[in-house]
């Protein structure tokens, strides 16, 4: 008995196989989709962690969008008044107050966009992940130039060159270059503030200032205050992740409204294939009963070749989801806004075994049908009707 | 039989997104616009085919010759085939190298008897008056004609432009080392 529910897929082998792939294709999109909502969540998590601010004071407008823009890196159009900074370096709290000014070059041409970012050296003091690559220092003159590694490696540049910026013609030499972080940093060029607000035609203007508190649990005494400052608006980091994570919320709860009707189709199909397989052997069910098997028997046969077609469904949705988990990352980045750099899926084990329970109880709930209507036919009758 | 050709084809496509290595999805120097550069190089074509060459066991072999050491990220180049209808009119390749003042990303163009036929920069960080002359046809015309094999060679074969000499040699270098890889790689 024990083997017969895997000879009667094998006999309807196509049946089988088309059964099977309907789960597959399921159970694939719901654990890439769970495998998703932790992993965005980990990766802007983290991103946001490497900020190492509390809070960022941004220009009045959307602050979501500026903070989100200084993050990725972009072009926020307003900017805050060169008092500002004076009035946040003030306050006790503030352990580092970082200035910041952005501005974004497109190069359409080129399919790219060059940020540059003038800061001081207070930046250095909030992001303590910053790792210089050998033969770096941080620019000290006015025409120098740190480089993340991403720009580096893309215009070839090492410490000592010399690189050109021909919208604002000017030269600079490159003082040093990042390692690595995973954030947007590895793609900025970074020079120093004044060398920025001259270069952009704002001087004394600033995009954001990113502040770091000694007591973090004061973050909301301290954001209030900062907000009466005149033209200036708070985001504290974790109002920002709040933001972020909502943006993707209403896509997350459509997909899973697809992925609802997916595994509801997918268990029909798992219905509907056993339930032609009873049809298709009521002599066979009937002799089996005849010689003696009961109806526990046949329904524990029939149940369990549902719940073994939906495991083997869930164990290929589950494979092809992983292997193909570099692709639907790919795409997955493409679509979301702000992704942030770290993995955006994060499957793992415990998730793989959560999608593969759940896909096999939905497939032993759609055989209980078909093993009820097997186990309810009297030998005879099934031998006769044949 | 359906069946196996189906299981055969999934089992296929698994083992291909398992095997497929990184550098295959990582352009090192991407071709920015085909459409332009087959319209100015290779009229009347109109469409191209990608091929993917590893470099693998040549490796050795092209850096003895090219007397220079290849990136590690040069596992692969890739070669763009400019089709003509069915017909093979010519072969596109691009480098990227390292000028004075930036990147500079140089495009090659080939005719059927691995010519170069012409030479296009799609990237170059120079300042402006050394960028025109650089980009210029009276520059970038001396390398149409070059085989591989012939002397490219800044100051004898090439004349470099003035001031800007480090960007000269970077263009002249990408020539000769792409038709040394192709060479090395399409025989």
């Amino acid at each position: 008995m024990g083997g017969l529910p895997f000879r009667n897929l094998w006999r309807r082998k196509l049946r089988s196989a088309l059964t099977a792939a309907s789960l597959a294709a399921a159970t694939a999109v719901l654990f890439s989709l769970l495998a998703f909502n932790s992993g965005y969540q980990r990766a802007l998590q983290g991103e946001l962690d490497r900020m190492g601010a509390h809070l960022l004071v941004v220009p009045v407008g959307c602050p979501y969008e500026a903070a989100s823009l200084i993050l990725k890196g972009g072009q926020v159009p307003n900017t805050l008044p060169a008092p500002a900074l004076c009035e946040i370096r003030s306050q006790p709290e503030v352990d580092v107050a970082a200035p910041l000014f952005m501005a974004a070059i497109p190069r359409p041409e080129e399919g790219r966009t060059d940020v540059w970012c003038g800061i001081d050296g207070e930046m250095r003091r909030l992001k303590q992940y910053w790792r210089l690559a050998p033969g770096s220092r941080l620019p000290a003159a006015p025409n120098e130039l740190l480089m993340g590694a991403e720009a580096a490696n893309t215009e070839q540049r090492a410490p000592g060159d010399l690189f050109y910026s021909e919208k604002t013609e000017r030269e600079f030499k490159v003082a040093g270059v990042l390692q690595r972080t995973g954030t947007g940093d590895d793609g900025f060029f970074f020079i120093p503030l004044a060398t920025a607000q001259r270069m952009f035609g704002k001087p004394g203007q600033l995009t954001a200032v990113a502040v770091r508190l000694k007591d973090p649990t004061r973050i909301s005494a301290v954001a209030r205050r900062l907000s009466r400052i005149r033209g200036a608006e708070v985001v504290t980091v974790s109002e920002l992740m709040g933001a972020m994570l909502s943006l993707v919320g209403a896509a997350r709860f459509l997909l899973l409204c697809i992925v609802a009707v997916a595994v509801t189709i997918a268990a029909l199909g798992v219905l509907n294939t056993m339930s032609a397989a009873v049809l298709e052997r009521t002599a066979e069910i009937g002799v089996m009963r005849a010689v003696g098997a009961s109806r526990l028997d046949v329904f524990g046969a029939v149940w369990t070749e549902g719940a073994l077609l939906a495991l083997i469904g869930g164990i290929s949705g589950i494979a092809f989801a992983s292997l193909a988990g570099r692709a639907i990352e790919a795409a997955v980045r493409e679509l979301v806004p702000l992704a942030p750099a770290g993995a955006l899926l994060a499957p793992d084990p415990s998730l793989a075994l959560g999608c593969l329970l759940f896909v096999g109880a939905i497939g032993a709930l759609a055989g209980i049908y078909p093993a009820l209507r097997a186990a309810s036919l009297s030998p005879t009758a099934a031998i006769r009707a044949e | 039989m359906l069946l196996r050709r189906l299981l055969l084809g999934l089992l296929l496509a698994l083992a291909a997104l398992l095997v497929m290595p990184r550098d295959a999805r990582a352009a090192i120097c991407v071709w920015r616009k085909p459409d332009t550069d087959i319209k100015a190089f290779f009229p009347g074509a109109e469409s191209y085919r990608t091929d993917l060459k590893p470099v693998g066991a040549h490796r050795a072999a092209i850096e003895r010759v090219l007397g220079a050491r290849l990136d590690p990220d040069e596992g692969d180049f890739k070669f763009y085939r400019i089709l003509a209808g069915e017909r093979r009119v010519g072969t596109v390749l691009t480098h990227l190298g390292k000028g004075r003042y930036g990147a500079i990303e140089v495009v090659i163009a080939l005719d059927p008897a691995d010519t170069v036929k012409g030479v296009r920069l799609q990237v170059v960080r120079e300042p402006n008056g050394i960028k025109r002359q650089l980009t210029s046809d009276g520059f970038l015309g001396q390398f149409s004609g070059k085989r591989v094999g012939d002397p490219i060679q800044v100051g004898r074969d090439i004349r470099p432009v003035p001031g800007a000499e480090q960007s000269s040699e970077t263009i002249a270098f990408s020539v000769r080392k792409m038709l040394l890889i192709h060479e090395a790689l399409d025989r």
